[in-house]
């Protein structure tokens, strides 16, 4: 009986979740110089991009240039580029970033919270939030091209593009 | 009657919060298991489903875990113990939130970290069956000249004959922005562990830190003494340093690492390493008597090439004890692939236990495009070489790796195998396994795995994680929302 509550609760959460908007959770982590920085206020700017990535991973570390790229590309859009490395790594993760002069925003999820809260479970994953706060696009992995689909679907956001699209095409190549 | 009136009660409550500024995200995993090993059960289900909804203030997040019948990745079950009609359900996660400007109260499961985490930190993580994460309160006050976060909570014990939460810790630290660039904090932590003989111990931890933030310069040096007493063997005192700095010199970047660890070993911390693999002097003994520094450099040549080479040393006090950790690597980018070449090389060596291992790995890895998609192909060729008393053996450990992906499917395939000479290696054993991914609906990916792995962590189809030994087939299909 208890198991079949459970189950059903967690039915009804799951149908009724497709339901509501897909909205980012706002958050509050501290860049590299130990400033708090915000989504809420990141997106008075305009859309924003968030990526999960760790300095051990290198898949990760390959897609760091393109959003490099994509910031200094669209003035008017923030990269946020939250490390979950662990507390004992951020030294490497900060030298990571710093060495090669990114113009994005690093952010520390040491204790994964952000993490947890968008069941982020593998890396790198990258959201394009639009102003409006909703998830308009979602990526898992990288590989070789994958930015050029990552910039087609933030041109939909700023609306240089149609943002009518093919389901195959709202959901590309996952890793 | 009571189950209808929950399922109506749910569905209301949901419909009224639906039309507000509702924030829900959630993923569903559901995972089928082939294990084909002989003294284990064959086949295993699981399904884990995780819940975040944001509401003005408030969010609450839970995890709910079934499992048919439960699968232990690290530990072989005894068969006869395992029933495969035993449904195990596990919450793994609950809380509730409350947070406003500069205030935040969090009540349920957590994770913290002081600093480093030399100090303090309770954590989850599944790719090491690693979970110290506390149930209890904390509260963090969050203010751009300082902060103050405290916590109270308990986590699970390891007595033989009770997996309660009977362990306690509370602690606080302040953290104050004393000039542009330059933080102080002080912190403190008690614990209390009950050990497998059902004696508690106490432990207090009292520390401190300072960290540098600068355009060309950043840094932390940390230090903190613990003392442990009411403890089944004598009460003791322990310390434990640790310092790291980067120095940026367009375009040579310097890193530098320092740590030392006496009787400094507890549960809930995860101390610095100081080396590239972060790896303690001894597996068994880490924190108990160590010390290590690191030098690291990096040249960064535009964006399409760059070298670092990381240097690091660790003995014990005195000096039976030693190992070095050394990692190079080379990125080259053209204009359509890439190139990166890796050497590490660990050694560890013990006088007393006379015992000395050495591990190399030369690597190469190329990321490029076949008919406009992607590929990815790595070699490794591991060689370790162990000696213990008057025995040696030595190893090698090849690694071929090919991915490859076409539209929205990914295809992943690792052969690994191991053997004493090169010559012998169609007779050697091998590990060789598959991965296939790709997804099916929107936000919804199918993954499926076949083979014999060694485990370790794997960078595959564009994402990397730690994985278990495994042999046999895994099913899994996750939905985000």
């Amino acid at each position: 009986m208890k198991i079949r509550l459970l189950v059903m609760l967690l039915f009804l959460l799951a149908v009724i979740s497709v339901y509501a908007d897909k909205l980012m959770p706002d958050f509050t982590l501290q860049d590299v110089n130990g400033n708090d920085v915000n989504l809420e206020n990141a997106l008075k700017n305009g859309p924003v991009i968030v990526d999960f990535w760790a300095s051990w991973c290198q898949p990760c570390l390959k897609e760091l240039p393109s959003l490099n790229e994509f910031q200094k590309k669209y003035p008017n859009i923030t990269v946020l580029a939250i490390t979950i490395d662990a507390p004992k790594s951020t030294a490497r993760a900060k030298s990571e970033v710093k060495s090669k002069q990114y113009e994005f925003t690093t952010l520390f999820d040491t204790n994964q919270t952000v993490k947890g809260k968008l069941n982020v479970s593998s890396i790198p994953h990258t959201f394009i939030i639009d102003q409006k706060g909703t998830i308009a696009f979602e990526h898992m992995g990288y590989n070789v091209g994958d930015e050029k689909v990552l910039e087609e679907e933030l041109l939909k956001v700023l609306g240089q593009l149609p943002s009518a699209a093919t389901p195959a095409e709202t959901t590309p190549v996952s890793e | 009657m009571k189950f209808w009136l929950l399922i109506l009660f749910t569905v209301i409550l949901q419909a009224g919060l639906m039309a507000t500024d509702l924030q829900i995200n959630g993923s569903n995993e559901l995972n089928y298991t082939y294990r084909t090993s002989a003294d284990s059960l064959h086949t295993f289900f699981d399904d884990q489903f995780s819940f975040t909804a944001g509401y003005g203030n408030f969010t609450y997040g839970m995890k709910f875990i079934m499992y048919l019948p439960k699968y232990n990745k690290y530990e072989s079950n005894f068969v006869q113990e395992l029933q495969p009609d035993k449904l195990t359900t596990e919450w793994a996660e609950r809380y509730l939130e409350y947070s406003k400007n500069h205030f935040l109260l969090h009540g349920g499961t957590f994770e913290e970290t002081f600093g480093s985490g030399m100090v303090f930190r309770s954590f989850k993580d599944d790719d090491f069956d690693i979970d110290t994460r506390l149930e209890g309160m904390q509260v963090k006050v969050n203010y751009p000249k300082f902060r103050i976060k405290s916590l109270y909570g308990s986590w699970h014990s390891v007595r033989y004959d009770d997996d309660s939460p009977n362990n306690i810790a509370y602690g606080s630290e302040i953290e104050y922005k004393l000039l542009t660039g330059l933080t102080l904090a002080g912190n403190g932590v008690a614990m209390r562990v009950i050990d497998p003989t059902n004696i508690y111990s106490e432990q207090d931890v009292w520390g401190g830190r300072m960290n540098l933030n600068y355009a060309r310069m950043d840094g932390s040096v940390e230090a903190a003494s613990s003392s442990k007493y009411h403890m089944s063997t004598s009460a003791r005192n322990g310390y434990g340093i640790y310092a790291n700095s980067n120095v940026y010199l367009d375009p040579v970047n310097l890193s530098f690492g320092y740590r030392k660890y006496y009787k400094f070993d507890y549960i809930l911390h995860d101390l610095p390493m100081v080396n590239y693999h972060s790896e303690p002097l001894n597996d068994a003994t880490a924190g108990l008597d160590e010390e290590g520094a690191q030098g690291e450099i990096r040249y960064n040549h535009g964006d399409d090439n760059s070298i670092q080479v990381n240097y690091a040393e660790a003995w014990s006090s005195d000096f039976k004890s030693r190992m070095n950790d050394l990692y190079t690597e080379f990125d080259q980018k053209f204009s359509n692939w890439q190139m990166i070449a890796e050497y590490s090389h660990i050694e560890k060596n013990d006088d007393i236990l006379q015992y000395w291992t050495k591990d190399l790995t030369p690597a190469v890895s190329f990321d490029f495009n076949i008919a406009g998609n992607a590929a990815h192909v790595r070699a490794e060729y591991e060689y370790i070489e162990k000696q213990f008393q008057q025995l040696t053996t030595y190893h090698y450990e090849p690694l071929l790796q090919t991915d490859y992906h076409y539209k929205q499917y990914g295809i992943s395939i690792i052969t690994e195998t191991q053997t004493e000479k090169v010559s012998e290696l169609s007779s050697a054993r091998y590990w060789i396994n598959c991965e296939f991914r790709t997804t099916i609906f929107e936000n919804t990916d199918l993954l499926f795995f076949a083979g014999k792995q060694k485990g370790g962590k794997v960078c595959r189809n564009g994402s990397c994680k730690y994985v278990s030994p495994f042999n046999g087939i895994k099913l899994s299909l996750s939905t985000r929302f």
